[in-house]
């Protein structure tokens, strides 16, 4: 015998590519070639061990597959799986504290559109920015919920899992919002007026969060924003024009959500400089 | 003796208490106890050499790296396993959820190779049945295991335990000690207790600390030693005793300057501790 199967063909032979003609010669000299059945027998081994290995590795990962709620198993089609395990353990993702912030602004809709005046579309524009820092303030929990005082001592940045976990509640909660404020009897650029607001209070709490509880901040920032933004209404009727309720608060105007979108800015930029000295110890050296 | 931590006059205030007051000692491999008194700074000292808080003021190196710089504390985290008292369980997660979240976080992030890890930190400390039921649902000796399993990630050089025999019934703290001591064979160990009996079971080097000073730092039976002729009993209580207590026998023991015909007794090791540490004479009847 002086010539051998390749590789190529056996495992072409053994995954059934080979045409009739070929598998049929390749057979014939098998039998006659006692290297190439020992090679084919040892691709077949190791073929056989692949196979068993990815069916192993994808039976692990089923049952080793992260616990928890609805929301885990919708952002489980987009994230990796460490991702979703990180984002999995946040509190945040509890659907009773989020549903009943949707419920709210589900209400605000309603009346928006079933009663008259500018009072309910008001009342969304001024509740909407809250869910989502709500949910943020959630994500943490308290200063050492990322896994107590180990996490304190472990190499992850501290930073990155807390951006993680703001930006895995801001895709739960923003599209829900985004989402009820087109239904609101308004163009859409007034419909949006709670996004800037929102983002500068979730920047804000994730960078006073090494300082204080994020649930107070959250709270602090919530209870600002709903005395800002009501101060100015009038105590009795008649209620003038949506328009020009909107136009007596500053934080409602152009130059306010330009403010707030740098307020927002800033605060990311300046927890970005800071993660290595606040957010990796907090009590640094 | 090779030097993993090496610490030079600690200290250490919150606000007006001061938990460490200038603490220095050298640790080398084996498994070294950090014995005292609650409230005695045992636990800042510990979350100082893990990284998890900043001193005052001193120096420390462990694994030949200073906390203090932003690339040493990085390196030395990822080096040390770190079991704190109080670890804050999610107790939703299973114990294999959680695991396999805090070795996400200690940058194991291959897939296949985190499984085999976490699977191999549970069996380790016995909980390879139990890996998926809720943390909620297991008892507290098992939640203990748990959260050393959490330490044991990576194959750390270091291993940081602050009072892990807690909780622990007697069959559990023995297979704690197992785990520790083949740990131990090859890395160091540094734990926090204050039951003497773990020190004199697992430890090959022992640091007494109390009201934030190291009062002893050597062998466990060098500590021992420290009461030979000042341990001795008797039928009735003796008042002039530093410290003395009924034993189950029905006899009374006592450590101090014994009296003149005193029936002297081999020193312990926890004799030795309580006369490094009671400062004022008392006396437990019970």
């Amino acid at each position: 015998m002086t010539w051998h199967v390749d590789g190529d063909t056996l495992v072409g032979y053994l995954d059934g590519h080979l045409t009739e003609a070929l598998a049929c010669s390749l057979e014939a000299h098998l039998l006659a070639c006692e290297q190439c059945r020992a090679d084919l027998a040892a691709a077949t081994t190791v073929r056989g061990r692949r196979s068993h290995e990815r069916s192993w590795d994808r039976l692990m990962d089923q049952v080793d597959r992260p616990t928890g709620n609805r929301i885990v198993r919708v952002l489980e089609k987009w994230l990796p799986p460490h991702l979703l395990r990180l984002v999995a353990a946040a509190p945040a993702l509890r659907n009773a504290a989020c549903a009943a912030g949707f419920a709210m602004l589900a209400a605000a809709v309603l009346a928006a559109n079933f009663r008259s005046g500018p009072l309910g579309t008001l009342a969304f524009l001024i509740t909407a920015p809250v869910v989502p820092l709500m949910g943020v303030a959630l994500a943490y929990s308290h200063p050492d919920d990322l896994c107590g005082e180990v996490a304190e001592a472990l190499p992850y940045s501290r930073f990155k899992l807390l951006l993680l976990r703001t930006a895995a509640v801001a895709s739960v909660t923003l599209p829900v919002v985004l989402m009820l404020s087109l239904l609101l009897p308004v163009d859409l650029r007034l419909a949006l007026l709670w996004l800037a607001p929102s983002l500068a209070m979730c920047a804000l709490t994730l960078v006073l969060s090494p300082f204080a509880d994020s649930r107070w901040v959250a709270a602090g920032l919530g209870l600002v924003w709903l005395v800002a933004t009501t101060v100015h209404l009038p105590a009795a009727p008649p209620l003038p024009s949506l328009h020009e309720l909107l136009a007596s608060e500053f934080l409602f105007r152009p130059s306010g959500q330009a403010f707030l979108l740098v307020v927002a800015l800033l605060a990311v930029m300046i927890s970005a400089v800071l993660r290595r000295t606040t957010f990796e110890t907090r009590n640094p050296a | 003796m090779t030097t993993t931590i090496h610490v030079r006059e600690l200290t250490k205030s919150f606000r007006s208490r001061v938990a460490l007051a200038g603490v220095s000692f050298d640790v080398g491999p084996g498994v070294t106890g950090v014995l005292g008194p609650n409230g005695a700074g045992k636990t800042t000292l510990l979350r100082i050499i893990a990284t998890a808080l900043a001193p005052d003021s001193g120096e420390v190196q462990v694994l030949g790296r200073r906390p203090a710089r932003d690339h040493d504390r990085l390196a030395i985290r990822r080096q040390v396993g770190y079991l704190p008292q109080d670890t804050g369980l999610y107790r939703g997660f299973t114990a294999y959820d959680f695991i396999d979240y805090v070795a996400i976080l200690k940058e194991i992030s291959d897939p296949t190779q985190r499984r085999d890890e976490v699977r191999r930190v549970l069996a380790g400390v016995g909980l390879e049945d139990r890996m998926h039921s809720k943390i909620k649902t297991l008892s507290g000796g098992m939640r203990r295991r748990v959260e050393l399993a959490q330490a044991l990630l990576g194959a750390p050089r270091l291993l940081v335990l602050d009072e892990p025999t807690v909780g622990l019934d007697p069959v559990q703290r023995l297979r704690f000690r197992e785990t520790v001591s083949a740990v131990a064979s090859h890395d160091t160990v540094l734990l926090s207790t204050h039951l003497t009996e773990d020190v004199a079971a697992l430890c090959g080097h022992v640091i007494v600390i109390d009201q934030g000073q190291v009062l002893f730092a050597g062998r466990p039976s060098e500590l021992a030693a420290r009461a030979d002729g000042r341990v001795w009993e008797s039928e009735a209580a003796d008042a002039g005793a530093t410290l003395s207590w009924l034993t189950g026998e029905g006899r009374h023991r006592h450590i101090g300057s014994p009296p003149d015909g005193a029936a002297l007794v081999t020193p312990r090791l926890e004799d030795g501790y309580l006369l490094l540490t009671a400062s004022e004479p008392f006396a437990v009847t019970s």
